[in-house]
């Protein structure tokens, strides 16, 4: 336990200065959403998210681990964007995920603490023009920024009750802030730079409950409910606002064609609607639902051991919540291929994840990227009685 | 478990990647928190809370020595103490005498009315005893022929450069000295010229352009490679004379001038610029209440500063910021750009809000501006400040 608790501690303080995201369509209301997905169900994006105990997004599916686990979730993103202003190419790191669960000795219960991003809001955005303060234009040189997010620390439980039934439920801590800055720098000397910066920080709660059912041995079925209540906003430890956060609607499935071929397909829908007031009291343009559709195929090389080195494709399309400029709402395309490998004995596995993603709002903002995803994945860490 | 170890910090070592985050984007349409909004307000100076005073700078710290002639500028004369060049030389292990051969005196010009053609100066040599307590009337009185060492011929053409004067045979008489003068040579330079001009002498603060007297000697010693030595001094003091002290009028601001004046301008500042705006330019205007004379092409520099306290005419200076603009003869309103002198007034700062105002280079300058003050109907000291609006609430 005091290892497992060690390289947790290790990870943690390790990762947590460097992370980093820079979507332009994280630059306006709470961000670009999180994902709490493994790299595993990545693989597939997110189609078998549900049915994933090292994921976090459906409590229940804790039931389906077969053993403690740690999992750690690294991504590294290259993308180019194109907006009317020009266009740019990025790259960014992050670590999206990182959960500790497993089942609890001698019971039907398991349980789970996990951290995830909620909304990622990491950005540089330098901008050119011309501002005429007292009159006659000056050329300036605009760079705002953003980093940090919302983190989703999730405590979950997941109650067995028979094999073909799962039951979970998850707490949720939504907390995090980003440190804002903006920069002006003027062509005329005479003009002092302007620098700002806030910290906005959030505060927020939910709770969440799944199910996985397994009607066959073939077909097996999972959903959720969460709702998240409402985040507070502080800009400086200052009260500005409140969000009111959406239920969240998700089910899925997977089909096994035969002990190597599983589909897998999942639908997710967020009435984010009801942060629109929120959104758009803070300076925001809008919030719109959103409804997000995977689907997903996985071959299993070693039906002895299914994890290793199979070949998982996916694709997906969502929504995002938040509009970038007035208009049409953005949405996400991304097309997945993964795999993954065990080692020592099967207690330790990485898995892989590379995906292809377009962003776009109209036809004047779009970002292609390319986002590798690895996965570490640590079994048996801690010991039985 | 090591491999696996190693392993993991590998996977995250190898993941771990720079990061380049820049975006390009427009604002407002793409920033958070909208454009920023911009404000212009003035602010004038307190009625009766400006003032000049003087006695800060010595008249001998001049960078540059005045010459003028009348007309606007006044009459103006210049006053060089050389340091004592001494009656010995000091040759092989002891002091020896010496024979002079020849001496070189050498002034700077600096700037010069280019208007003006004929331009000429007169060395005169001057008894040893004129310092910075010599009177105009007093050094006047002492610049007639028989004192005459040299009259310079400024060409016409000539800007600037250094003005040599060659003494040699029977003219080194006119340099010898008497014990009284302790070896010391002082040297009044006046202009002439036909029509009112104006001509800027190297100071002894002025660097490379210091006045020079060198003096060419045979030293009285056996080894000939030991017998040619020069000596050269510089100046220990030297002074600008003028023929009236500048004037001073209670109701303006005098800059600069002879004796040197400083300007202290006070101004309230509304506490929502002193506690949440972002100023990001402000500029003090200053409106001369008398034409600001010069030669032609002059210029100066003013300087401004915050204060630490406010004492009046002893208030502690702000060491370290300082603000500068540069204005020319005839100009209606001199304009220095202070945002980063006032930035000191901002927050919960404790700096009085006011501004100690200077010429770059007292006493070294024709122009001396007299600014309305407070005082005046119109025209007085007055702070146009732009500011930044705080971005209050708009987050997303």
């Amino acid at each position: 336990m005091r290892r497992a608790l060690l390289w947790v501690l290790t990870l943690a303080v390790g990762i947590a200065p460097v992370s980093g995201q820079s979507s332009q369509f994280g630059l306006r209301g709470l961000g670009q959403p999180g994902r709490g997905l493994s790299v595993a169900a990545l693989g597939m994006e997110g189609a078998g998210g549900l049915l994933d105990g090292r994921s976090s997004r459906n409590p229940a599916a804790l039931g389906l681990l077969s053993g403690t686990a740690f999992v750690f979730t690294s991504t590294q993103a290259w993308r180019d964007t194109e907006n009317p202003f020009g266009s740019s190419s990025t790259r960014e790191q992050r670590f999206p995920h990182l959960q500790v669960a497993g089942p609890v000795p001698g019971s039907s219960l398991a349980l789970a603490l996990s951290y995830s991003n909620f909304a990622v809001r990491d950005f540089t955005l330098v901008s050119e023009g011309t501002d005429s303060p007292r009159g006659i234009p000056i050329a300036v040189t605009d760079t705002l920024g953003s980093t940090g997010g919302i983190n989703d620390l999730r405590a979950g439980i997941a109650w067995t009750i028979a094999p073909e039934l799962i039951l979970g439920a998850g707490v949720h801590l939504l907390t995090g802030s980003n440190r804002v800055f903006s920069v002006r720098a003027w062509a005329d000397s005479a003009y002092l730079p302007i620098r700002e910066a806030a910290e906005l920080s959030y505060t927020g709660f939910g709770m969440s409950a799944g199910m996985v059912f397994n009607p066959t041995s073939r077909l097996h079925l999972a959903g959720t409910i969460r709702k998240d209540g409402s985040l507070e906003v502080r800009r400086d430890s200052t009260e500005v606002g409140s969000v009111e956060l959406p239920w969240t609607l998700s089910a899925g499935l997977r089909y096994r064609l035969s002990d190597r071929i599983a589909l897998s397909g999942m639908l997710l829908t967020q009435n984010w609607a009801v942060a629109n007031d929120g959104v758009v009291g803070l300076g925001g343009l809008a919030a719109r639902n959103t409804i997000e559709v995977a689907g997903g195929f996985e071959l299993i090389r070693s039906v002895r051991r299914p994890e290793h080195l199979p070949i998982r494709l996916g694709v997906r399309h969502t929504q995002l919540p938040f509009l970038l400029v007035e208009g049409s709402q953005p949405r996400e395309l991304a097309l997945a291929v993964g795999t993954g490998f065990r080692f020592a004995r099967d207690l330790g596995g990485i898995d892989l994840a590379l995906e292809r993603v377009r962003r776009s709002q109209g036809s004047g903002f779009s970002e292609n990227a390319w986002q590798l995803s690895v996965g570490v994945s640590l079994r048996g860490l801690v010991s039985g009685p | 478990m090591k491999r696996l170890a190693l392993l993991l910090f590998g996977v995250i070592l190898v993941t771990s990647c720079t990061e380049r985050l820049t975006t390009p984007g427009g604002c407002p349409s793409l920033c958070p928190g909208g454009a920023p909004e911009f404000r212009d307000t003035v602010l004038t100076a307190i009625f009766d809370r400006d003032s000049s005073f003087t006695g800060y700078s010595s008249l001998t710290d001049a960078r540059s020595l005045l010459l003028s002639n009348g007309g606007e500028l006044g009459e103006s004369r210049a006053l060089i103490r050389f340091l004592p060049r001494g009656d010995s030389v000091f040759a092989g292990d002891s002091l020896k005498p010496f024979t002079i051969d020849s001496v070189v005196l050498s002034v700077f010009l600096q700037a010069r009315d280019t208007t003006v053609a004929g331009i000429k100066l007169d060395v005169h040599r001057l008894p040893a005893t004129f310092d910075s307590l010599t009177t105009f009337a007093e050094i006047e009185a002492a610049m007639v022929p028989a004192t005459l060492l040299r009259t310079i011929d400024v060409a016409d053409a000539a800007r600037d450069g250094r003005l040599e004067m060659l003494f040699t045979g029977d003219e080194l008489s006119k340099l010898t000295f008497v014990p009284d003068d302790f070896t010391r040579l002082v040297l009044g330079v006046r202009l002439r010229a036909p029509s009112p001009a104006g001509v800027y002498l190297g100071g002894v603060a002025g660097g490379d352009a210091t006045p020079l007297y060198r003096t060419f000697t045979q030293a009285e010693i056996a080894d000939t490679a030991l017998q040619k030595q020069v000596l050269q001094r510089g100046v220990s003091q030297n002074i600008t004379l003028r023929d009236a002290p500048s004037p001073d009028d209670p109701s303006l601001l005098r800059v600069g001038g002879f004796p040197a004046a400083r300007a202290l301008i006070r101004f309230e500042v509304p506490r929502y610029l002193r506690d949440t705006a972002t100023i990001i330019r402000a500029t003090l205007e200053l409106a001369p209440g008398a034409p600001i004379v010069g030669i032609p092409g002059d210029s100066a520099r003013i300087d401004v500063r915050a204060i630490l306290a406010d004492f009046g005419a002893k208030s502690v200076v702000q060491p370290t910021q300082i603000a500068s603009g540069w204005f020319v003869p005839g100009v209606d309103t001199v304009r220095i750009e202070v945002a980063s002198v006032i930035s000191l007034w901002l927050g919960g700062s404790t700096f009085p809000t006011a501004l100690r105002v200077a010429l770059g280079q007292e006493f070294a300058s024709f122009l001396e501006p007299q600014f309305r003050s407070s005082r005046a109907p119109t025209g007085g000291p007055r702070l146009r400040i732009t500011y930044r609006t705080p971005a209050g609430e708009r987050a997303f």
